[in-house]
């Protein structure tokens, strides 16, 4: 029978309960969604790697000789090795196409989608993918590409998929994969009709994952030849991959709590009116012969019946469609062959705290009410005796107007009320915040970038050695060096530039300043990794250098893109290094370049459109954040204001007896209810920022962005909830119209 | 032995700082079957009387027996395993839970023990057949005092403990529900107390406990019962 009474009375409270299960239904239906894709990516990821037998580390070089590569393979801690030879080639007009001549396909294989296995003994060309959707060719095709200024043609075999290139980016100046300019493709080094091969780089399968350990081998086998040891932690892709799990996985715990402590809260609230109005049938129930234990699980079946169906529902259709969705998104930029979702217990644990907390939120709510004392309970709870807040003492009080006389009060009387409607509004101004701040920063980014940092309209990486001297171009120098942190050798990257015309660094604090005549300048992110400040000194060397150099850091400085150090041709000569560049800028257009004599031509025009093309991804993100805060606004406004309006209906019935016109009472609940939302706004507004932060911390460990919300961005989430607020207040307005002074002025029943 | 004995009872309620004593060392004896009144001027310590009597509430010195058993001993459980089995509570604002029908107020008692009578029997004893899917609010005031009784009796108690029954029903309805009482005082052999200020139900009591001021003024038995119609309320 109380099951019957549970029902009815949930549907009597019909908006209250309905808020409760869609907040808690949109917290598990996102948090279960995300999850399960950060479990999937996981998953199919590692699945992808075990069966391709991913590599665990890459050496890469110029040229191996026979009795190194023998040393190599015969070594301690190496169990297999592959060759390669990566080259990349032109196709068409823009596109490059990255080749991979390959002795062997036993480490980090290809992931055949379409058409052929691979084989030593075959001739032509495994063809990416993706490359070959964007650019519409298929197996049997035979396609034309230029490799070292000579035309080949080679049939494609099959289209494939491969873990080196899951993130497929030409190099760390490309944001984001564009599939129709860049691509990748394998061959066998055996039939390939290339007169000479030069592997350069050697992928290996080793039974220890110290990165120290494999230096001092390879140190003592290659000697003087340079070489870069690349763990597959530091592989591009695999690292990529791992903080997109990282990201996919805090957004959907962050965005969650917000709307499961509401909902905690909000069951709270909404249990603690219904069983403070229902003390007299607590008290009969008591009075009947109902042990406590049966009064407290029928209260608590409220809250059970409530989060269980709605975490159930959320816990189903989270995993069924946010992944079709975002999935399809990701493929974009991901070349992986497997997308699926995943569950795991974790999941399950998380839905069954959150009905158990809302369970607690009843269980409080209808405690306060059991008494021991049956007779007690059946005589009306005496009237707390309201006591003077700090406010009321102060001489201020007198002064003020009822309005606010009478607020204050009311807001006193229901802190945990006022307290929820804070929170709302805040969670919902911090998540339209972070939202419109993903994208403001992002253009910031390309501004700053482009605008203020890299003044060249083209850069221009050359061929090796092929350079003759023009006044016109600024040449730089980017490649790898080592470092010491602590006792660990770790290395990053270095950029020399000539002079500091079309190249320029900023500073904290923004400032634009030049590449140092002396000293070096590092970036903000490698100095919080590696503890250092403005003056400390950094040990580090050229790659396959020996001599190591203490530089000071002269100033720290915001790289957006590329972590390393910074500094001028004159320091690096004045070291005794001879400065070849591997590339230049120039104000000349990209076209007046024969692409033939360079390795490859970009303008700037294709970067800032690579990274508009992931502004338009974040857009897609910050419309969901955005929906869901509206949700999250609405819902909660809406039923704390209805709940307040049913609890006051007695007092402004007797204000509407005494005299007070419509318009005069609507504006008094206006005013608490615009009060609440300005300390909610103010409240939002850092968390918002600080969210934005933490969710830019994720983007991965070459990207350094500033956190950037434009003025227009707050004013319009500060409008978009004051007009959520005072339109909700116009709907609840409609209440006051509707209160009979004579019933309400009636005994309670 | 009597069916209820009060022993020397005092309670004792303290309100802020100040203890009031409700009821004042009184003792008396109710047998089975009796149909007894408790009458008093309001805050006399009535109701404190039943609250004790039904397990609501605890004495602060003194006993209560009922069918030989110390009620005044039991633990929480066991007053409630009391209240479910051997007491029905009639109050003066019936005290139905409003969101349950009719007859789902009355089958609650299901729910709290194994004894109960035929719910729809009851039902249409109290004369609600046709009105058993109807809520609460849906009813005149007799007739939710009847649900009221319905509920009470169909856990079949062996003591009926009514709080001013008729308080809020006009003379017409409050005869006929002081008659349902009485009937089924009669022919079921329950005994019945009923606490009211209206000193007209002595005349259809067994026994008249007067109270005043937390003390037993007189017990009078009533040798010559008048049938409820003819009483003048």
């Amino acid at each position: 029978m109380l099951f019957y009474k549970m029902l009815r009375e949930l549907n009597k409270n019909k908006t209250q309960f309905i808020s409760i299960f869609t907040i808690s239904f949109l917290g598990i239906f996102i948090f279960c969604g995300l999850t399960s894709i950060g479990l999937g990516m996981e998953y199919n990821a590692n699945k992808f790697y075990n069966e391709t037998n991913i590599a665990d580390a890459s050496i890469k070089g110029y040229d191996f000789n026979e009795t190194q590569i023998n040393d190599i393979l015969n070594s301690k801690h190496i169990d297999d090795l592959n060759l390669k030879m990566v080259v990349d080639s032109t196709y068409g007009e823009k596109s490059t196409l990255r080749l991979n001549f390959i002795n062997q396909n036993s480490i980090s294989k290809i992931y055949i989608c379409e058409g052929e296995d691979f084989s030593i003994d075959k001739n032509g060309l495994w063809l990416d993918y993706y490359f070959a959707k964007a650019n519409k060719i298929s197996i049997g095709d035979i396609i034309t590409y230029n490799l070292d200024d000579t035309m080949i043609k080679t049939e494609v075999k099959a289209l494939i998929m491969h873990p080196d290139y899951l993130y497929g980016i030409q190099d760390e100046n490309q944001m984001l994969p564009n599939h129709k300019t860049f691509g990748y493709g394998f061959l066998s080094s055996k039939s390939s009709n290339l007169t000479q091969i030069k592997y350069n780089e050697i992928i290996l399968n080793t039974n220890t994952d110290s990165k120290e350990l494999l230096t001092q081998e390879l140190n003592s086998i290659l000697k003087d030849t340079p070489f870069i040891l690349q763990m597959k932690n530091e592989f591009l892709s695999f690292s990529m991959f791992k903080n997109e799990i990282l990201q996919m996985k805090a957004v959907g715990t962050i965005f969650p709590i917000v709307f499961l402590i509401i909902s905690a809260l909000s069951t709270l609230t909404t249990m603690s009116r219904i069983t403070t109005n229902q003390r007299m049938q607590i008290g009969t129930l008591k009075a009947l012969g109902f042990s406590n234990k049966k009064i407290v699980f029928h209260y608590i079946s409220y809250g059970l019946f409530l989060s269980l169906s709605s975490s159930i529902l959320g816990l189903i259709f989270g995993p069924l469609f946010l992944p079709k969705k975002v999935f399809e998104f990701q493929q974009s930029f991901y070349s992986m062959p497997y997308w699926t979702s995943k569950t795991s217990i974790y999941m399950y644990v998380i839905v069954i705290v959150t009905v158990l907390i809302n369970i607690f939120s009843c269980y409080v709510a209808c405690h306060s009410q059991l008494e021991p004392i049956v007779a007690n309970i059946l005589r009306p709870k005496p009237i707390k005796i309201s006591k003077h807040t700090l406010i009321e003492k102060s001489k201020l009080w007198k002064k003020s107007s009822f309005n606010i006389q009478w607020n204050i009060r009311d807001i006193n009387r229901n802190k945990i009320r006022s307290f929820i409607n804070i929170l709302g509004i805040s969670g919902c101004m911090m998540l339209m915040i972070c939202a419109l701040g993903m994208s403001d920063t992002t253009q910031n980014l390309t501004n700053m970038m482009y605008g203020k940092l890299h003044k060249y309209n083209t850069k221009v990486t050359l061929l090796e050695n092929n350079h003759t001297p023009n006044k016109n171009f600024d040449y730089i120098y980017e490649g790898a060096i080592e470092y010491k942190n602590k006792n660990k050798i770790e290395n990053t990257s270095i950029t020399i530039a000539e002079n500091s015309r079309y190249l320029v660094l900023q500073d904290i604090s923004q400032e634009i300043i030049n590449f140092p005549e002396e000293n070096i300048c590092i970036s903000r992110k490698l100095a919080s990794n590696l503890n250092l400040n403005q003056g400390d000194t950094f040990t580090w060397k050229p790659y396959g250098d020996e001599k190591w150099i203490e530089s000071k850091i002269s100033n720290i400085i915001i790289s957006p893109m590329g972590q390393g150090i910074y500094i001028s041709s004159g320091y690096f000569t004045s070291l005794g290094y001879n400065f070849k560049p591997t590339s230049f800028l120039t104000k000349e257009n990209y076209n007046v370049f024969e692409s033939s004599m360079y390795k490859s031509i970009q303008s700037k025009q294709s970067l800032i459109d690579s990274i508009n093309s992931m502004l338009v991804m974040l857009n897609s993100i910050a419309g969901i954040m955005i929906f869901g805060a509206v949700i999250l606004g609405f819902v909660v406004l809406y039923n704390l204001g209805s709940m307040s309006y049913n609890e006051k209906s007695r007092e402004l019935a007797t204000l509407k007896v005494i005299g007070f016109q419509y318009r005069k009472l609507s504006f008094l609940l206006f005013e608490q209810n615009i009060w609440l939302t300005i300390i909610g706004v103010l409240i939002g507004v850092p968390c918002g920022y600080i969210l934005l932060l933490k969710m830019m911390n994720y983007m991965g460990e070459s990207i350094d962005m500033i956190p950037y919300v434009k003025i227009s961005s707050y004013l319009i989430c500060v409008l978009g909830i004051m007009i959520l607020s005072i339109s909700i207040n116009f709907l609840l307005n409609k209440k006051i119209k509707k209160i009979d002074m004579v019933s309400a002025l009636k005994s309670v029943e | 032995m009597s069916f209820i004995k009060f022993t020397n009872v005092t309670k004792e309620y303290t309100i802020g700082e100040q203890k009031i004593k409700a009821v004042k060392n009184i003792s008396f004896e109710i047998e089975e079957g009796e149909f007894v009144v408790i009458l008093g001027p309001s805050g006399a310590g009535k109701s404190t009387i039943l609250n004790l009597l039904g397990g609501m509430d605890l004495v602060t010195d003194g006993e209560i027996s009922i069918s030989n058993k110390e009620i005044t001993n039991y633990k929480d459980n066991e007053l409630t395993n009391y209240r479910a089995k051997e007491v029905g509570f009639i109050f003066q604002f019936y005290n139905l839970i409003q969101s349950l029908t009719v007859y789902e107020n009355v089958s609650l008692v299901k729910e709290l023990t194994k004894d109960f009578l035929n719910v729809e029997n009851i039902i249409k004893s109290v004369g609600l057949d046709e009105r058993k899917n109807l809520f609460p609010n849906q009813l005149s005031g007799g007739e939710q005092q009847r649900v009221s009784i319905a509920r009470a009796l169909c856990k079949n108690p062996k003591l009926l403990l009514c709080d001013e029954p008729t308080g809020a029903l006009d003379t017409e309805t409050g005869t006929s529900i002081i008659s349902l009482l009485h009937e089924t005082c009669k022919n079921n052999n329950k005994t019945v107390i009923i606490v009211t200020h209206n000193p007209n139900y002595s005349q259809i009591a067994d026994k008249t406990i007067h109270i005043k001021n937390g003390k037993i003024k007189d017990i009078i038995i009533n040798k010559n019962i008048v049938p409820v119609e003819e009483v003048n309320w």
